[in-house]
């Protein structure tokens, strides 16, 4: 369903991706973790389309997204094959990117109007069902200042799901919240888990990476190390820097 | 020192003092108009990627905002038809001289604005596939117009009294009747308190209803 190929970014004279190459298999979830500064969301944001890799491809559904080789430069061009793979993923992010000026619902029915015309009764009726589905059915009307953390993140994840994408991207969706309200964010993407969404999720959750991944992926210092199931990379990880970076956050727990 | 005041004449300045009021306020309305559209064309030119466009904007941004106002306006007024052989009445080059000069102040304004705007929302924006015009529209503009509204007033304010610079140009304002009105009646200390009570009768509201939307604009956000 995507297919990273030979992926390479830097930052200036940081190294931040080194020739990445990763396959994410339909209505797989795979869970991407690491320490800080690993790469895991700049790989996440280059697959979307957010990061311009300096080298590498990414395909999604078979079709080309994103091809760099070296010496490339300047923003990517926004075709009109481009933006229509870029709509088959649906992203959230670490920060509550709501529109603040927006209600909940209107959050919900922008894209889905102006994006793929959907009329307004449309998109409404789209938008409680989402709604509804991740437990937000009585904030409908609500402005997004008047939601927790943990329920702007479940708006934001019904927002990207407005547009039905076939991919979901996490990229540390629990890492701006307060711990209580980690469990209803992470329980709304379980269950999209098990309703057969194909989803990349970069974490520091390793519950949740653990009971919820089909794949575990461990990046350091921008490359993948090791990957496997998540009994296999928790219980009995091949590489020393997978070890050591386990045994530091289960320590933890 | 004792000075003895003649309030008396009052009365009898008041009517023309108002005759030049309402010059004064046209000005202000129209270059209001045109200064606020003509920056919103200077904050589209500043943000432009660009350089050809980008770098003479800042260019006449920073030559706007670095003169005085009132050297603008003798140097539309009375070099311009030296140079280029146009002249213009004086009502169109007082016009033209303070809407270059607010249009850049406006522009900075709505450039300050826009740019405030986190980069995740817009990135949000981009990820739902909105496209750039949309982007504009419905993400970035309506939440950039809170923070430039009551910066935008209160540039709206100051014009309204460096409108009163007109009066050196022989344009018939506020400002140039009080002069006039100074000259002939020998009360310059009167008529101009005057003149100042009437700048402030309209400006002092309008600084106020400034701040309460700014208070209430600021609420409504995150």
């Amino acid at each position: 369903m995507i297919s990273v190929r030979g992926l390479n970014k830097r930052f200036g004279s940081l190294q931040v991706l080194r020739d990445v190459n990763l396959e994410v298999r339909q209505g797989e979830a795979v869970v991407v973790i690491g320490p800080s500064g690993s790469g895991k969301s700049t790989l996440l944001r280059c697959v979307i389309g957010l990061e311009v890799p300096d080298a590498g491809e990414v395909h999604v559904d078979g079709r080309l997204f994103i091809r760099r080789t070296d010496g490339e430069r300047g923003p990517l061009r926004r075709t009109r094959e481009f933006r229509e793979v870029q709509r088959l993923m649906g992203m959230v992010f670490q920060q509550f990117t709501l529109f603040p000026h927006l209600t909940v619902l209107q959050n919900l029915t922008l894209a889905p109007i102006r994006v793929l015309g959907l009329r307004e009764e449309e998109a409404a009726a789209r938008a409680r069902r989402l709604l509804a589905k991740v437990g937000l059915e009585d904030k409908v009307l609500a402005y997004p200042e008047k939601l927790s953390g943990g329920q702007k993140q479940r708006a934001s994840i019904a927002r990207a799901l407005a547009l039905e994408p076939r991919i979901m991207l996490f990229d540390e969706v629990t890492s701006a919240l307060d711990p209580e309200l980690i469990h209803e964010v992470l329980s709304v993407m379980k269950q999209l888990a098990a309703d057969g969404m194909t989803m990349m999720v970069v974490t520091h959750e390793m519950g949740f990476a653990h009971k919820v991944a089909d794949r575990v992926v461990f990046m350091d210092d921008g490359t993948i190390i090791e990957q496997g199931t998540p009994s296999d990379v928790f219980a009995s990880p091949k590489e020393a820097r997978t070890r050591a970076f386990i045994d530091k956050v289960l320590t933890h727990i | 020192m004792s000075y003895e005041w003649a309030w008396r004449i009052v009365p009898r300045a008041l009517p023309v003092l108002f005759q030049g009021l309402r010059l004064t306020l046209a000005v202000t309305v129209v270059v209001i108009v045109l200064g606020f559209l003509l920056g919103i064309l200077v904050a589209a030119g500043r943000l432009a990627r660009n350089p050809f466009i980008n770098k003479p904007v800042a260019a006449y941004i920073e030559f706007f905002r670095g003169t005085p106002a009132l050297i603008q306006l003798v140097w539309v007024y009375y070099c311009l038809p030296i140079i280029l052989g146009i002249e213009l009445p004086s009502f169109a080059s007082i016009v033209v001289a303070l809407t270059l000069n607010v249009g850049a102040f406006y522009g900075e304004a709505i450039r300050a604005g826009i740019q405030a705007i986190p980069r995740d929302q817009v990135e949000a924006a981009e990820i739902l596939g909105l496209s750039y015009p949309d982007r504009m529209r419905f993400v970035i503009l309506p939440q950039a117009f809170r923070i430039i509204i009551p910066v935008a007033l209160s540039l709206s304010i100051s014009l309204f009294k460096d409108t009163s610079l007109v009066s050196t140009i022989g344009v018939t304002d506020l400002m140039y009747q009080a002069r006039v009105l100074s000259t002939e009646t020998y009360r310059p200390m009167e008529i101009l308190t005057v003149a100042a009570f009437i700048y402030f009768i309209i400006a002092f509201p309008c600084t106020m209803a400034t701040r309460v939307l700014e208070l209430r604009l600021a609420r409504v956000r995150h």
